[in-house]
């Protein structure tokens, strides 16, 4: 005996009333595909069903098998999300289900989509006050549920909401710690549930990644994006704080760009000027593990220019002159034609005898 | 025709049409390629991926159900029709309307690499429903002025925000875009690294700094300025409102930080983010927005050059990813694109803004109908 699984989709009773529609690519087509047997009979009864609009649980059935053989392909994905609604299906299940996904395709953009769009949903409906909007443009840094306002146990809820998102998020950062995807949606995540604890926390999150990998950049800018756009702000303090913690990663590897750009991204972010990191960059100069990181340099370089404008000193831009030569003919070669261009540029600098 | 694992691009097949014919435009050899009769029977296929009005809806801006469907779809997996010539009539594509559903949609990658292939195979865009593909992209524009590239997608970045600049600009009329927001929205991805991410405050990526470069460059020099080192001119008089205006139209917050960001994705080949590994495509995607600014001449040829040497795939041809990987026509189309950017003897000179050569963009000024009269 053969149970239904045995049996290919098409050939079961429920679909006997179906015609398939066939692609039509015409005499001779631009860019034909050998598509399998399997693809080409399912697209036929997906473009029958899609056709006229059909709303059903065959029609449901047929989208998670479309997808499996083909997981980028948005029309599906689209017609699954009409059918989850209109159906009323349990959006427990389905999450369960794009987990599975996840696991199977961690770098198909419409699985992180389709995710948020189940998390969205549901939101919606465990926080009746909050205002959820599900337009494209609204995906990132707008809190969008009043964490603050809402009932203690309500908060909770959104708390724990939030943490099962967090962790099947960190779980894909596991396996591929640098997956834009994942991280664009951990952005949305952190901001679709308000100003909650969980920004806090997510520091924590962070340092543990560059502990692991100090150049995993994807984490260096999921701190900025924290530290700039969390509830607390660049303040001050927080600026304080993260200058040293830039800087003690600097110390141990100088030559990891991560790490530099995030310095000065937020010296620039909180309008300081790079002149404060100057006697940092000098003191670098002194350690030999340091010495050949062309960041040092080229860091050195931006500061004496600065000087040197707007100083008029002519010391500043003998220094800045040092640095371009330095990076051209010894510790970063490669870009040897954008250090001359920049050591070129110098000459413009009006400084005073 | 493409082998199975392509299948997982059926809905991208004319923008992999356009990096075949495109490629073979490059290395000069499209001619010999592609033989007449091919180049006829794909403008025809090209057309029938077209999705236009019903009679009815053409004057009908305001309550047209189908607003957001015109442009090129990416094939016919939708189960449309093939159109062809028929009584006489031309093959514009297919008419929207009761028969045809949301699901029937253009999308706007596929119209801008379909206006690419048309123009590549020497056609004037003469059957290409201008009004209609503007109808279109106002309705694909966002609040924060990024693209969608159809209302069944819901991925709205830097990729088709150039597309629409894209189109835009080939069919000689802006009028389909709201262009400041366009221009806040790029700005608004320029990350404290420098470079360009696909929406605001996710991490610096070679190719939406490619797409942010273009569009700024597709939008005309004034977007192309650099917000941070604009002065007031207060010599003819410009006032403070005056100047702020004017720096509204810069799509730049940092273009010298662009710059560095992008000759320091150089590695050998180049990478398409900080501490990540080469990949041949970047070797275009951040060599053309340097190209575009201009500044292809700091990036260090001969290790670009030796990358992508290395990455062509000794018994079959064409580009991989990677050293050792199987080539594929996206990485193939990069690699000839990157060689082109240097100037390599044998490889037609390109348009970074487009991503075409540089004869083909000379067609769309001298040939097509959108732009010979204007000229």
């Amino acid at each position: 005996m053969s149970s239904d699984e045995d049996i290919p989709f098409h050939k079961q009773p429920k679909w006997a009333d179906i015609v398939p529609i066939p692609q039509d690519d015409g005499p001779n087509p631009l860019v034909p595909i050998a598509y399998t047997k399997e693809y080409s009979t399912s697209m036929n009864y997906f473009r029958a069903i899609c056709r006229s609009q059909e709303q059903s649980e065959r029609a449901f059935e047929l989208t998670t098998i479309v997808i499996n053989l083909s997981p980028s392909h948005y029309t599906v994905w689209h017609y699954r999300q009409t059918l989850l609604k209109a159906l009323n299906k349990d959006m427990t299940q389905e999450l369960e289900w794009v987990q599975e996904m996840i696991d199977e395709h961690p770098k198909s953009y419409q699985i992180w989509h389709h995710r948020q769009v189940v998390v969205d949903h549901m939101s919606a409906s465990a926080f009746p006050a909050a205002t959820v909007s599900t337009t494209p443009s609204n995906l990132h840094t707008v809190p969008m549920i009043p964490y603050l306002e809402l009932s203690e146990s309500q908060q909770k809820a959104a708390q724990e909401a939030v943490q099962t998102e967090l962790n099947c998020i960190a779980q894909a950062l596991v396996e591929e710690p640098k997956n834009y995807h994942a991280w664009s949606y951990r952005q949305w995540v952190l901001s679709h549930f308000g100003l909650g604890p969980w920004w806090e926390e997510e520091l924590g999150y962070i340092d543990e990644l560059i502990a692991v990998d100090v150049r995993n950049n994807s984490a260096w800018n999921q701190r900025y994006f924290v530290v700039t756009l969390g509830p607390k702000g660049l303040t001050d303090e927080v600026l304080e704080r993260e200058v040293q913690y830039a800087k003690t990663k600097i110390e141990r590897t100088p030559n990891n760009e991560s790490p530099w750009v995030y310095l000065t991204g937020v010296l620039r972010k909180a309008s300081h000027p790079l002149s404060e990191i100057k006697a940092f960059c000098e003191g670098l100069l002194q350690k030999p593990n340091a010495n050949f990181s062309p960041f040092v340099h080229s860091t050195l370089l931006d500061i004496y220019e600065q000087e040197a404008k707007q100083e008029r000193r002519a010391d500043s831009l003998l220094k800045a002159k040092e640095e371009a030569i330095i990076l051209a003919e010894k510790v970063d070669t490669i870009r040897e034609r954008y250090w001359n261009w920049r050591k070129n540029q110098l000459k413009a600098i009006a400084v005073e005898a | 025709m493409q082998p199975e694992p392509y299948s997982s691009m059926d809905t991208h097949r004319m923008s992999l049409g356009m990096f075949a014919l495109g490629g073979l435009e490059l290395l000069g050899v499209l001619e010999e390629a592609v033989s007449e009769a091919n180049r006829k029977a794909w403008i025809e296929w090209v057309y029938s991926q077209q999705r236009v009005p019903a009679e009815t809806d053409v004057n009908n801006e305001d309550s047209d159900p189908n607003a957001a469907l015109y442009g090129f779809g990416g094939g016919p997996f939708s189960g449309l029709a093939f159109k062809q010539q028929d009584n006489g009539q031309d093959n514009r594509g297919c008419e929207c309307g009761p028969h045809t559903t949301t699901y029937d949609t253009s999308h706007i990658t596929m119209t801008y690499t379909a206006l690419l292939i048309l123009l590549i195979l020497g056609d004037d865009l003469s059957r290409v429903a201008k009004e209609p593909i503007l109808r279109s992209l106002r309705k694909l524009q966002q609040p924060n002025g990024s693209f969608v590239p159809c209302l069944t997608d819901c991925e709205s970045d830097m990729r088709f925000t150039f597309c629409a600049a894209a189109v835009s600009y080939m069919l000689n009329d802006w009028s389909g875009i709201n262009q400041a927001s366009m221009l806040q929205y790029v700005r608004d991805c320029q990350t404290y690294e420098q470079g360009f991410s696909q929406s605001p405050h996710q991490e610096a990526q070679g190719g939406p700094s490619y797409c942010a470069v273009a569009t700024l460059a597709l939008l005309g020099k004034e977007a192309l300025q650099d917000q941070r080192t604009m002065l007031r001119d207060e010599v003819n008089g410009e006032d403070e409102e005056a100047f702020e205006r004017r720096k509204a139209r810069a799509g730049f917050v940092d273009k010298e930080g662009l710059r560095r960001w992008c000759l320091q994705r150089q590695v050998t080949g180049f990478q398409g983010r900080i501490n990540k590994a080469t990949d041949t495509c970047y070797s275009f995607w951040v060599g053309g927005a340097l190209a575009v600014i201009g500044s292809m001449d700091l990036v260090n040829y001969s290790c670009n050059r030796g990358f992508l040497m290395e990455t062509q795939h000794k018994m079959f041809g064409g580009f991989g990813k990677w050293v050792g990987t199987y080539p594929d026509v996206l990485h193939s189309y990069m690699g000839i694109a990157s060689l082109a950017l240097m100037n390599e003897p044998g490889i037609r000179p390109l348009d970074p803004r487009l991503n075409v050569s540089k004869r083909v963009q000379e067609r769309l000024h001298t040939q097509s109908v959108f732009w010979r009269a204007s000229d």
